[in-house]
């Protein structure tokens, strides 16, 4: 498997400071503060409608918190291009235009993220999502759980160092969900990092020794 | 299914900042051809109207004639209207518009990308097929090159003062009516000018003022529009 | 200069506003009753009779008051929408927001007395005049400001989606007036409104002139007490609006 981060051995470091995230006027939860380096995996846990996704919103700087403070290896993410560049977002929504192929819709984040990549290394990253034989198919035709996986590839294409997934199991089977734990095992190992929601435990899985609980009260 | 042909001649290219319009656009407009409705639906709806008018009033000449200008421009303008609601949304509601905050690619590039496609795909049939319409109306010649040159400099700056309205109603529900009402003040001067261009050749009048004026806000929506527009942009994010 | 600066940055604090906006409130709203009744006076009473439209030219006296405070108001909310975008204070967009109603229905109120004035003046109840075509564009943008911004559900976006189509509009309000006014003089001829020319009556000007003052201090008067309910109403979470209304509810 190649290398799925750019720089192996930056240590980097993702900093939430008694952020306060508000919905309307009213905060949601208790103010909240970790920090992930490099290595680490941060899984937000909190019941239903707690505001994990916003907050993970907020993170990637989409919504501002109205209180604290996010910083990326010390310096506040907004307008921060060092975060911007170094770091991949997986939201509720996939991100795949319908009417483009499998093939398409990854080709076009890699001439994103990196123009000067081989279109050639789109074929075998398929493959190793078990996606192949989708490539040429409309992603509107795909199911649930392959757009998913497409994600997945999506993010490997970045080799961004920060991942940060909102509920990336959702929709997926056993067997997917195995393959997407262990290319986030593998990311880890290569030195990223991932913040994490999901539904219900990660302490059965193969991540469990990287995982750092934060819970939103 | 469709035809994926690029996969076998795809290779590798640089960031330049011409090169990512250009591939944005062609996504764009690849992707305003498979979904067809795009084109076809402000061309139908543009000969529809057209349509009805002599129906409703007479198809006497010297009022075709007289109305022509202002008719055409009008059912340019609702038909650009009514895709405008979509410029933004299909890739807005696929997650797509957020990801390129964390690319080197500006929304303000993004935007830019997406109404030139956009022009291209609604517009431009439109502006082709508006001699054969003028012709329907009783326009001369005369009439129909001013109308065709005032569509042409003032269809882009409707594009991107509509993209303004567009941004600013993305996620809301009573977006279609509300974008109506916004952007319809913006647009009165566009079609004074370029409806008043074909009537003022039928009197003799020269059309110079107005044709200048219709460039003068060609590009002073060309600099600032996708500013507000991309900014606009930003703000739907937000949720 | 101190003086005024301190004054200024007083403002932008919503409890300081709140505070001055109570002391401020009953010398507008007195200021605002005198000028408009004198100026009604010396508009209906004692102004001579127009000699070309006799009596029925007196609407002016409101017309003319209603289109000026109707584009001045608009100025103020673009102006304030800028302030709040570029500088991020609350206050501006409290002025902002606050003033896009009053200006709508001065605006309302300009295209319905320009209507009343063009019965007896042209016998139709309507005519595309290019003052009131303008006042019809500035309708739709000050509904467009008020539409938009009650879509949102989230304050903060409300306020910088509004904030962003009042600039727009301003940038285009220029352009919209000059292009209907071009347009207008294709069908010259009876139809311009000749209210303000420099050849009134000077007993004709200054009731005019006093009631465009008095109609001003009343918007000044609505803008304070809606933007004092405005910024209750957004910083209710702060301590001091709880003690405010304890202390009001002790009061009553």
């Amino acid at each position: 498997m190649r290398s799925q981060v750019k720089e192996t051995d930056h240590i980097s470091e993702l900093q939430i400071i008694d952020a306060v995230v508000t919905r309307g006027d009213t905060a949601l939860f208790d103010p909240i503060s970790f920090r992930c380096l490099s290595g680490q995996i941060i899984h937000l846990v909190g019941e239903n409608g707690v505001g994990k996704t916003t907050l993970m919103r907020s993170i990637c700087g989409f919504r501002s918190i109205s209180s604290g403070q996010v910083l990326w290896n010390g310096t506040s993410i907004y307008g921060n291009d060092g975060f911007y560049l170094n770091s991949a977002y997986l939201g509720h929504r996939d991100a795949h235009s319908p009417l483009q192929s499998a093939w398409e819709s990854l080709h076009f984040y890699q001439r994103l993220y990196n123009p000067a990549a081989d279109p050639k290394e789109i074929d075998p990253l398929l493959n190793q999502l078990g996606l192949l034989a989708q490539a040429d198919v409309a992603v509107e035709h795909l199911s649930f759980g392959q757009k998913r996986k497409l994600a997945i590839a999506r993010l490997l294409l970045s080799e961004r160092q920060l991942w940060l997934l909102d509920e990336p199991f959702s929709g997926v089977d056993r067997a997917g969900q195995k393959l997407i734990e262990s290319i986030c095992l593998q990311h880890i190992l290569s030195n990223g990092m991932m913040l994490i929601t999901n539904h219900g435990s990660l302490k059965n899985t193969a991540l469990l020794d990287g995982i750092t609980e934060v819970e939103l009260r | 299914m469709n035809n994926f042909s690029s996969r076998s001649t795809a290779s590798a290219t640089n960031g330049s900042v011409l090169n990512t319009l250009m591939r944005l656009f062609l996504r764009d407009c690849k992707h305003h051809l498979r979904k067809q409705s795009d084109i076809l639906n402000p061309l139908c709806f543009f000969i529809i109207i057209c349509s009805l008018f002599p129906l409703g009033l007479s198809a006497e000449r010297e009022l075709l004639n007289t109305i022509g200008g202002g008719v055409i421009w009008v059912s340019i303008l609702l038909s650009l209207m009514m895709g405008l609601n979509q410029l933004f949304r299909d890739d807005y509601e696929a997650g797509v518009l957020e990801q390129f905050l964390f690319t080197n690619t500006s929304l303000t590039q993004v935007v830019l990308a997406k109404i030139a496609a956009y022009w291209c795909v609604s517009a431009l049939p439109m502006i082709i097929l508006s001699p054969i319409v003028g012709t329907a109306y009783h326009l001369t010649s005369d009439q129909i090159l001013v109308l065709v040159m005032g569509l042409a400099l003032g269809s882009p700056t409707l594009a991107l003062l509509g993209s303004i309205g567009s941004a600013l109603t993305l996620n809301l529900k009573n977006g279609g009516v509300l974008l109506a009402i916004l952007i319809l003040p913006l647009f009165a001067p566009v079609l004074i000018f370029g409806a008043g261009m074909v009537n003022a050749v039928h009197i003799g009048l020269p059309v110079n003022a107005q044709l200048s004026i219709l460039g003068a806000l060609l590009f002073g929506s060309l600099s600032l529009a996708p500013f507000a527009t991309s900014f606009a942009l930003k703000n739907s994010l937000d949720y | 200069m101190n003086v005024f600066l301190k004054f200024y940055h007083r403002l932008g604090s919503p409890r300081e506003f709140y505070k001055i906006s109570g002391t401020l409130i009953p010398w507008f709203g007195s200021i605002s009753l005198i000028l408009i009744l004198l100026g009604s006076y010396l508009g209906l009473v004692v102004a001579p009779a127009d000699y070309q439209q006799g009596e029925s030219y007196r609407i002016i006296y409101v017309h003319v008051p209603s289109a000026w405070l109707s584009m001045f108001i608009y100025a103020v909310l673009a102006v304030s929408a800028m302030i709040g975008l570029i500088w991020r204070m609350k206050m501006a967009f409290v002025v902002m927001i606050c003033s896009a109603a009053p200006g709508a229905w001065f605006t309302l109120l300009a295209l319905i007395t320009g209507s009343l004035w063009g019965k007896p003046m042209w016998g139709t109840w309507w005519e595309w005049d290019a003052r009131l075509t303008s006042e019809l564009l500035l309708l739709f943008l000050y509904i467009g400001i008020i539409a938009l911004y009650n879509s949102f559900d989230e304050r903060h976006l409300a306020e910088k989606s509004a904030a962003i189509l009042a600039v727009v509009g301003v940038v285009n309000l220029p352009i919209i007036h000059y292009s209907v006014e071009w347009w207008n003089t294709l069908h010259q001829g009876s139809t311009v409104i000749r209210s303000d020319g420099p050849s009134m009556d000077v007993r004709m000007l200054w009731p005019l002139l006093i009631m465009a003052v008095g109609f001003n201090f009343y918007y000044g008067l609505v803008l304070l007490l809606r933007a004092r309910n405005q910024v209750v109403i957004q910083e209710f979470r702060n301590s001091w609006v709880r003690e405010l209304l304890v202390n009001k509810g002790e009061r009553s």
